[in-house]
């Protein structure tokens, strides 16, 4: 999956309620920008940030899919999602602003133990 | 070999949750901050704490800090720990991953 000096970006909080996500999502951007390899998994309440049809501006925000969306330009594709946190927040069948592999809980073990590091948003 | 820290608040959906179903037998979880409070014996999330196969540890001061008796766990399984030993823990496992509010 990642080559081993890949850094692995665990989003676990919602788009909005703190400014986790976004700090998360900027700080993967900056290391995509200096070509350092990079993994993202979102587990928890960190799997809402990938809800379509975000119109935060309604709450003064700018929509967090839309910066999402932007990891593309970055060549990011080693996305991942926690099946089982899709399963308990009801998301199975709703449509993701991005692609994301669904990992089992071993898989995610997996994923963690095979980064140099892990960074936690 | 994963150190799990759990520092959130340990309520339905939160990362204390995805910790416990993360955590494998070469792991450790160590509670911090308000994660202790899932040592309360009749706390909802106590059971899914001790149904954890890693060792469990806890910071002692954070403990005293929220008058979570460390007698009420009643339970072995817990290591009590300081600021040190919380060192130690982080240096001996490869990764680290903290689980916060």
């Amino acid at each position: 999956m990642a080559d081993k000096k890949s850094t692995l970006f665990v989003m676990q909080h919602a788009p909005i309620g703190s400014r986790s996500a976004r700090d998360g999502v900027e700080a993967l951007m900056a290391f995509a920008a200096f070509e350092q390899p990079v993994s993202i998994l979102f587990v928890g309440q960190g799997a809402f940030q990938l809800l379509q049809n975000q119109a935060s501006e309604a709450v003064g925000l700018k929509p967090h899919s839309k910066l999402l969306a932007a990891l593309a330009l970055y060549d990011i594709d080693n996305i991942y999602i926690c099946a089982q946190t899709l399963k308990e927040l009801g998301l199975s069948n709703q449509p993701l602003c991005i692609s994301a592999q669904p990992l089992a809980a071993s898989e995610i073990n997996d994923l963690i133990a095979e980064h140099q590091s892990v960074l936690c948003f | 070999m994963t150190l799990h820290i759990v520092s959130c608040n340990p309520q339905p959906g939160s990362g204390f949750d995805t910790a416990c179903q993360l955590a494998q037998k070469t792991d450790a979880l160590l509670l911090v901050g308000n994660g202790v409070y899932s040592l309360l014996p009749n706390h909802t999330s106590h059971a899914q704490l001790l149904a954890i196969n890693c060792p469990i540890y806890a910071l002692m001061d954070d403990l005293n800090a929220r008058g979570v008796p460390e007698a009420a766990t009643g339970s072995q399984m817990i290591h009590y720990v300081d600021y040190q030993e919380w060192v130690n823990l982080a240096a001996l496992h490869p990764q680290n991953v903290s689980w916060f509010d």
